[in-house]
């Protein structure tokens, strides 16, 4: 036992050469932060006053030049436009009216939803307003892009109802049904409090949320903007927070306009969104390299293999829109019973179907009073 | 409405066979009678709503667009459908059909449209009578008088190619859907205050009918500018900031140039009611279409014109004539040459030379550090300190800021950052940071108000401080010299521990040379070394000439008299370029050498105590530490001359 003691001289030693040790490594590692903290100030103190006296060089020796907040304004609306977002547009966020593009004499309070998720416009092949070629229905057609992929009437699926899935434009995950149908179907099964007690705090939480939430898919939809502002500015159970309710009634409806942040797309393993043909990016490259100088048969197949799962006849307005053997099942999607009324109606597919067959449809004059 | 102009060319394309016309025929009353049901329907369920051809329906959707690839352009066919619900603006009550031509758009898809004309006559339906027939006929009569008639309008050039399709009305150049503005009076237009309606509605119902919720919106938005100057800068920029515009016309940027001039800056940052282009281009009493070029006599901008421009009531009453001389539209890259662009140039070398020196010796410091160069000679002198602040005297002695100037030292600070928080959104008025920074201040008018007042009291303080320091000078001046004399006035300045003399010079020579590696030796400097005196110099020379400008700019119409308007351009330079040079040297500089500095950091305690520690008093003030270790006894006179 004694001989495993430890003799006190070598013990010293020991600790003294420890000491000096750590001394010196502790002196070494304050002195390399001491020279490194020194550095990074030199590097700071150069970059900003280089970047000072180029500041005074530069604001002299070039024209003045129009601040974004005046000139980034989208003048002439060409397809760059559609792949961008309102907001990037700083010349609109920084006034209180923004204007619209020069020949657009309209006002627009929101502008189309890009989906950077959809591989048939992302690929470069297609334009977010892909329908161009038939005068009668184009138009339509487009107004459908915002809310449904491409996929849904163009790729062939043989379920009936098709196996549909929402999913968000932002990252292309399958997702809740669109704020928006949500907040309609709670108005729908909540009707007006005929007596005290009135609405809730639980109510108007969740009413505030869905709202809410519909802003943010609607990259900022003005009216529903001001609608949450009126929802949270009344007490629950007040008779201000009742007319708000009311206007929600009316205001979310209306902002129905295809800016929901989610899209339907059929439905693929694991539940995942199909937002483009599988397996096809070696053809999508091959297409976009070589598919201007293609011809005849070439084409033909180069389009084969980037489309292997098209379907032949896309779908038309009647396979969806009808109440009876509707291809799309809308109630499993979370459209609420007075949504699925009117996208059930009849007369509005009918006109399509009839104008579609190159039969111009002339509008009733409706509304119109009599001319002084 | 649907404004195909694409290859196709509208119903004559489709089939019409004598077949397909039966067809058509026997679809069409089933059809018409559903949808008319439809109408009806949805008619109904947008009760109070203006579109009474149901427009709507179908236009209020994004998504009702195509994008034409044969011109690159998206045809954009939907609309606001707030604009009607919410009535927001005059056109709100119109029909679609007041401006397009009803038997084309009757019909979907609807036939190839006619470009609206503006001049067209419409029918307005007001609650408060009969419709009224409308026109802008007697706007486009004023612009073939102005500056912007139909023919000047239609030979612009753009870069990008034209903005307009053919055919199109001109008034888009400058117009889109008119809207009205929000109220500072009544609320929002749609916030508005149900009581103040209920008040007008006792009157206005069935005797006086008027729908008062759409007049006082129409009112009070007129009340206003139809725009903002933000917004009619736009408008302006449209043309006016187009490179091809700008050189098929060999004309500046006047919007880039407006927006560096305060005005401009003040609409960048919120104030929408500072003078904007028409403020200054349409004289008072005349309608904005009648805008005239410079060169036209009866231009509100012709030389002999432009000064009662700027004295209208709205803007500068009491200002001399003179005062237009002051540019508005100051384009110093364009005016080389002038005063103006030479004094520019002068503070740009003025700004080089005095921050340069001053941040190439912190580099340098700096630079010791980091290849580890140090000065050992000073560990004699900080043993000196250190025994110095143990002594009674000597500590007394080596404090080197007394607590009136500490507190001065922070009023000043405070009143620096207030001006820089205040004033720098001014200048860099078209960045992000400067708008959140002015809304932190409450606003621009606030934001002015503060700068205004803590420039007075900078001045204010600037002048007690010198009063002080002649004070100090008066009384070293009534001090003897060892010879018994009086120092005067002149002598005692020299000797005030602020002066720059040329020992101080030649010592700065000196630690450049040991900095470089030129010298082994590092100078010693007495109470305050000579960055510390160049800065205080400094201070002298900015507060002064920041000072006098800031008084200049801020009481224009007073000083117009005194200075004519021309002075207002050299001083609207000398203050940015003063206020710019100052803050990089305190920014910059002074929060290194009293905050980062390793010596001090995290912060030296001299602004709180006075005292410098030992370390940075032996190694920057040597000379003063000896001093007072010689004058109370504790070194010897070989040693300090040593």
């Amino acid at each position: 036992m004694s001989s495993a003691k430890p003799t006190p001289g070598r013990d010293s030693m020991l600790t003294r050469v420890g000491r000096f040790a750590l001394r010196a490594l502790r002196a070494a590692g304050a002195e390399l932060i001491r020279r490194g903290y020194a550095a990074a100030l030199m590097a700071v103190i150069l970059y900003a006053s280089w970047q000072s006296v180029s500041y005074l060089i530069t604001q002299l020796m070039t024209p003045p030049r129009t601040p974004a907040q005046i000139a980034q304004l989208p003048r002439r609306v060409d397809e760059a436009l559609l792949h961008g977002h309102r907001p990037d547009w700083t010349g609109l966020a920084a006034v209180e009216n923004p204007r619209t593009p020069l020949a657009h004499f309209h006002r627009f309070d929101t502008w189309l939803q890009s989906d950077p998720r959809n591989d048939c416009t992302r690929s470069g092949c297609h334009a977010p307003l892909p329908h161009s070629e038939r005068k009668e229905v184009r138009a339509f057609l487009n107004m459908h892009a915002t809310s449904i992929q491409c996929g849904v009437c163009h790729v062939q699926s043989d379920a009936t109802p098709l196996e549909l899935t929402w999913y968000s434009v932002s990252d292309g995950r399958a997702s809740e049904p669109p704020a928006l149908l949500r907040a309609i179907a709670w108005l729908d099964t909540h009707p007006t409090p005929a007596a005290a007690p009135s609405w809730t705090a639980d109510d108007q939480r969740t009413l505030l949320g869905l709202v809410g939430d519909a802003v943010r898919q609607s990259d900022d939809d003005p009216t529903l903007v001001r609608l949450a502002a009126h929802l949270d500015a009344f007490r629950a159970g007040s008779s201000g927070f009742a007319d708000a309710v009311e206007e929600a009634r009316i205001v979310v409806r209306r902002a129905l306009r295809g800016a929901y942040g989610t899209k339907l797309a059929l439905r693929g393993g694991a539940d995942r969104p199909i937002l483009g043909h599988p397996g096809t990016a070696g053809a999508i490259r091959d297409w976009l390299a070589n598919g201007a100088a293609a011809t005849g048969q070439q084409r033909e197949n180069m389009l084969r293999a980037v489309h292997p799962r098209k379907r032949e006849t896309p779908l038309d307005c009647g396979a969806c829109h009808r109440e009876q053997g509707s291809l799309i099942d809308f109630a499993r999607l979370g459209y609420p019973e007075t949504r699925r009324r009117e996208l059930h109606e009849p007369a509005i597919f009918r006109m399509i179907e009839h104008i579609s067959k190159g039969e111009p449809f002339h509008l009733p004059d409706i509304g119109v009073g009599p001319r002084p | 409405m649907l404004h195909d102009r694409g290859t196709e060319s509208g119903m004559h394309a489709f089939p019409r066979s004598a077949s397909a016309v039966r067809a058509n025929e026997r679809s069409r009353a089933a059809v018409r009678a559903a949808l008319a049901g439809l109408v009806i329907l949805t008619a109904a369920g947008l009760a109070g709503a203006q579109d009474r051809e149901n427009c709507l329906y179908c236009h209020q959707f994004a998504g009702l667009s195509r994008f034409d690839s044969a011109t690159d352009r998206v045809r954009l066919y939907y609309v606001d459908p707030s604009y009607v619900h919410a009535l927001r603006g005059p056109h709100a009550r119109l029909a679609c059909t007041d401006c397009h031509v009803r038997e084309e758009v009757s019909v979907v898809p609807h036939h190839e449209t006619t470009p609206v004309d503006c001049t067209r006559q419409c029918h307005l339906v007001t609650p408060n009578g009969p419709e009224r027939r409308f026109s802008h006929e007697n706007i486009a009569r004023m612009l073939a008088q102005s500056v912007h008639t139909s023919e000047a309008l239609g030979k612009l050039e753009f870069t990008g190619g034209p903005l307009l399709d053919p055919g199109q009305s001109q008034c888009l150049f400058c117009h889109d859907e008119p809207v009205f503005r929000n109220s500072g009076l009544f609320g929002t237009i749609h916030n508005s205050n149900d009581r103040l309606f209920d008040r007008c509605d006792v009157c206005h119902t069935s005797q006086l009918p008027l729908d008062t919720r759409y007049a006082l919106r129409h009112v009070t938005s007129r009340l206003q500018t139809a725009r903002p100057t933000l917004e009619l800068a736009q408008v302006c920029a449209v043309c006016h900031s187009d490179p091809r515009f700008l050189a098929t016309h060999e004309v500046g940027n006047s919007v880039a140039s407006y927006v560096r001039s305060f005005h401009g800056k003040a609409a960048l940052l919120g104030q929408s009611d500072t003078a904007n282009c028409l403020s200054c281009h349409i004289r008072a009493r005349e309608n904005v279409h009648l805008m005239l070029g410079p060169d036209n006599r009866a231009s509100a901008v012709h030389v002999s014109n432009v000064a009662d421009s700027c004295r209208t009531t709205d803007c500068h009453p009491g200002a001399d004539p003179g005062f237009s001389a002051a540019a508005v539209h100051l384009d110093l890259t364009a005016a080389s040459g002038t005063v103006e662009y030479l004094l520019a140039i002068a503070f740009i070398i003025l700004t080089i030379l005095s921050f340069g020196p001053s941040a190439l010796i912190v580099l340098l410091e700096l630079a010791q550090l980091v290849i580890g160069r140090y000065y050992h000679a000073t560990e004699e002198i900080e043993r000196v300190a250190e025994e110095l602040m143990r002594h009674p005297d000597g500590h007394r002695r080596l404090q080197r800021f007394s607590p009136r100037y500490r507190i001065q030292h922070w009023i000043l600070t405070v009143l620096f950052v207030l001006l820089c928080l205040t004033g720098f959104p001014l200048k860099f008025a078209d960045s992000a940071w400067a708008e959140v920074a002015v809304r932190l201040c409450g606003g621009l008018t606030m934001a002015r108000l503060i700068h205004h007042w803590a420039g007075v009291a900078l001045v204010v303080g600037f002048i007690a401080h010198l009063g002080d320091i002649m004070l100090g000078i008066i009384r070293r001046a009534r001090e003897h010299d060892g010879n018994g004399r009086p120092h005067g006035l002149v002598r005692a300045f020299w000797g005030m521990p602020f002066v720059i003399t040329p020992t101080d010079a030649r010592k700065a020579g000196e630690l450049l040379g040991y900095l470089t590696g030129l010298r082994r030796t590092r100078p010693m400097f007495g109470r305050f070394t000579i960055t510390e005196k160049f800065e205080y110099f400094g201070v002298a020379w900015g507060t002064s000439l920041l000072g006098l400008t800031g008084l200049m700019l801020w009481g224009e119409q007073l000083a117009s008299h005194v200075f004519g308007g021309r002075l207002f351009n050299i001083a609207l330079i000398i203050h940015t370029y003063e206020a710019f040079l100052a803050a990089i040297h305190v920014g910059i500089l002074h929060i290194y050498n009293v905050v980062l500095n390793p010596a001090v950091f995290p912060m030296s305690m001299a602004t709180l105590s006075g005292y410098t520690p030992a370390t940075k008093l032996a190694e920057e003030n040597g000379e003063f530490v000896l001093e007072v270790a010689q004058e109370l006894g504790m070194l010897r006179p070989e040693a300090a001359s040593e």
